[in-house]
């Protein structure tokens, strides 16, 4: 498989009234033709503002790209002008949001946002045959009824799950290379995320898209991805394929995540919870970001901050530890602690 | 558990009028709870569950009288806090002192705290307000239940912006705990914080229960944590409940075809259960026209023509457990002539 994007040493400060803030500090990341990339973190740990710069939409002047390549099919798109981008986000990268209901622009027309995309972007007028038998084909794709009605009609006229649909379907306009999808399912009900998620795999059997998805959700991160990176503190703290990170998670951090979640732990048995809080971007972090919150930190932990080291299954974790030999799972040390 | 509800709930419909038309007359009602009936025993929690729309939070605003109801009966205790057929309704005196023992959590931290009150303030203020002590013990009461979640003593002057969503919850809760009460709505308390932030929340919720001896119900949309966290759940769909029971009961043998899906829909790793997947076509439909017969019946994929006809009740299939479908009831019915 080739490689689409690779992204090499990212790292973003925002220059806020507080002082610098470093959202993102050395990001390595690449996704193949076809792959499914999963980056999972907690709030604030950067895998929106990864996904926001190689979209080109950092905010500016605040956001500040520090150091870094981005590399989209050998083009170094770090180096564009906006004109550049333009040719590129939402025509070869296209993405889609956490919040349906204010991704779409209320006063057009489903028709006209959707329409719009091609004129832009392929030149295909807007209102022409043409452009409205791409739409209607793009929203059949996604499973709307009646596909002609809806191009007449309006955002608030949809519930959450379907202006999602209609969010792929304008992501898809353009046979994108590329869907960054920034947590795609958050804001919809169970039964609606499950609508979608099977969306989103039917897709990409048969665009062959990549896709770079982000959530917090590592439930649908272990259904969706093919490989998974986690984050914490603007850094990748373990990076794997699917089944092999979840098999056998190895940084505190990733282990932590997996065992606090209530899903299989069994009622009455106590819940593993990971101490403290995630630093703010303005602490100068100098060694392991996770230091503070970690039961097994030890020297080396305060001042050195650990690499990614992979085995020959290609999961990499970034801790101190890893020389030692790694650690025994967390939850049985909670087990017999217990 | 004892043997005696702490809270009895008969038949309650809370209905939201909607004003139309150039007189801004009364056109229809949002049913958004529509016939409900549950007790809540001392000590347990009972779970509601269901998606976006299904009127759970309207469930436990009714109950403390925080909404008007349009019919149906609250007990709490031996108190009839409000019967519609009756025509009862507890004095607003008498209630102000049962409100001591009946507390809520709400979802968001960031918007139920006051903004421009330090956090003894915050937690002390019903206490002064109820006349049970004066503002220096207040204080001290305070600082002790802050300490208690979790919130060092130091930091009671501070104000709620410099605490993360996690410590703001804490607040919340010790808020809730100040009148040492006997009974708390938590509506959502975990939704809108990171994960390893909600295995501390729920851990603490879990402690205080025991500590305080306290009642809970529990509101949420998430099913692994309902069912870790609670004794028995009720399943609502559009104002009504489809089935209750156990958390056992409900996920080892799920019988509503609603709850079925609800559960299949779930992630496979909060999970573990090796269900198919049931996708639901379509979304909730409005509250203010909901479908005749049995609510469900639009996206059932079981559906016949008795359910678009008749409401089906709510029958008994196991000590605790109950289930409103026909299938359930025919399945049953064939099991007792066999």
């Amino acid at each position: 498989m080739s490689e689409i994007l690779r992204i090499r040493d990212l790292a973003i400060d925002f220059n806020t009234s507080e002082g610098i803030v470093s959202a993102v500090r050395g990001v390595d990341l690449k996704i193949s033709e076809g792959e499914v990339l999963g980056l999972v973190g907690e709030s604030g740990c950067g895998k929106s503002v990864t996904s926001l710069a190689v979209m080109g939409l950092l905010p500016k002047p605040e956001g500040v790209l520090k150091s870094g390549q981005i590399i989209f099919e050998n083009k170094n798109l770090t180096a564009f002008r906006e004109e550049e981008w333009q040719k590129i986000r939402g025509n070869e990268i296209s993405m889609i949001f956490q919040e349906p209901m204010t991704a779409l622009n209320p006063v057009l027309t489903i028709g006209d946002q959707l329409g719009e995309v091609l004129q832009v972007h392929k030149g295909i007028r807007l209102g022409s045959k043409e452009n409205i038998d791409i739409c209607v084909e793009n929203l059949i794709k996604v499973g709307i009824p009646r596909p002609q009605q809806v191009l007449n009609e309006y955002p608030h006229q949809f519930s959450g799950g379907m202006r999602q649909r209609i969010m792929i379907a304008m992501a898809l306009s353009c046979d994108p290379k590329l869907i960054i999808a920034d947590e795609p399912t958050t804001a919809l009900d169970v039964t609606i995320q499950a609508q979608i998620l099977d969306l989103l795999r039917e897709l990409k059997e048969t665009m062959k898209t990549s896709i770079l998805f982000i959530t917090h959700d590592l439930g649908v991160i272990h259904e969706m991805a093919d490989r998974v990176m986690v984050m914490y503190a603007g850094k990748i703290v373990e990076e794997g394929p699917t089944k092999e990170l979840f098999a056998n998670p190895s940084h505190p951090y990733t282990q932590g995540l997996m065992h606090s979640r209530p899903g299989k732990v069994k009622k009455g048995d106590p819940l593993y919870c990971i101490p403290g809080m995630v630093p703010s971007g303005r602490q100068q972090i100098i060694g392991c970001a996770f230091e503070p919150r970690c039961q097994y930190s030890f020297r080396p932990c305060k001042t050195i901050c650990p690499l990614l080291e992979f085995n020959e299954k290609g999961h990499g974790y970034a801790c101190h530890l890893s020389k030692e030999g790694g650690i025994a799972n967390v939850g049985k040390a909670v087990n017999i602690s217990n | 558990m004892s043997e005696k509800p702490l809270i009895s709930v008969t038949n309650i419909k809370t209905y939201f009028p909607i004003y139309g038309g150039v007189f801004s007359r009364q056109v229809g009602d949002v049913k958004a709870v529509d016939g409900l009936s549950f007790d809540i025993y001392e000590g347990e929690i009972f779970g509601l569950v269901g998606e976006s729309g299904c009127g759970k939070s309207t469930v436990g605003r009714t109950i403390l009288r925080l909404l008007d109801p349009t019919a149906g009966k609250v007990k709490f205790r031996d108190d009839i806090l409000f019967s519609v057929e009756e025509n009862e309704r507890l004095s607003e005196e008498k209630m102000r002192l049962l409100r001591r023992d009946m507390q809520i959590i709400f979802q968001d931290p960031f918007a139920s705290l006051d903004p421009r009150m330090n956090v003894s303030n915050i937690v002390s203020e019903g206490l002064i307000a109820h006349k049970l002590a004066k503002r220096s013990e207040a204080v001290e009461i305070a600082i002790d239940l802050l300490e208690r979640c979790g919130i060092a003593g130091e930091n009671a002057g501070k104000y709620p912006h410099e605490f993360s969503g996690g410590q703001r919850q804490r607040i919340s809760i010790a808020r809730a705990l100040s009148f040492n009460p006997k009974f708390i709505v938590c509506d959502e308390p975990i939704a809108a914080l990171d994960v390893s932030i909600q295995a501390q929340i729920l851990t603490l919720m879990q402690e205080l229960k025991e500590e305080f001896n306290l009642t809970y119900l529990f509101i949420s949309h998430d099913l692994g944590v309902v069912r870790y966290f609670c004794d028995r759940i009720g399943v609502m769909y559009l104002g009504n409940f489809v089935e209750t029971g156990t958390s056992e009961q409900l996920f080892d043998n799920p019988l509503h075809p609603y709850t079925k899906a609800l559960l299949s829909s779930m992630p496979l790793l909060d999970s573990g259960l090796e269900m198919e997947r049931i996708i639901l076509k379509g979304s909730v439909p409005s509250p203010a026209n909901p479908p005749s017969g049995c609510k469900f019946h639009t996206r059932c994929p079981f559906v016949f023509e008795k359910c678009k006809m008749e409401k089906p009740e709510m029958i008994e299939v196991e000590p605790e457990h109950w289930v409103a479908c026909f299938l359930v009831e025919n399945s049953s019915e064939n099991q007792n002539e066999g």
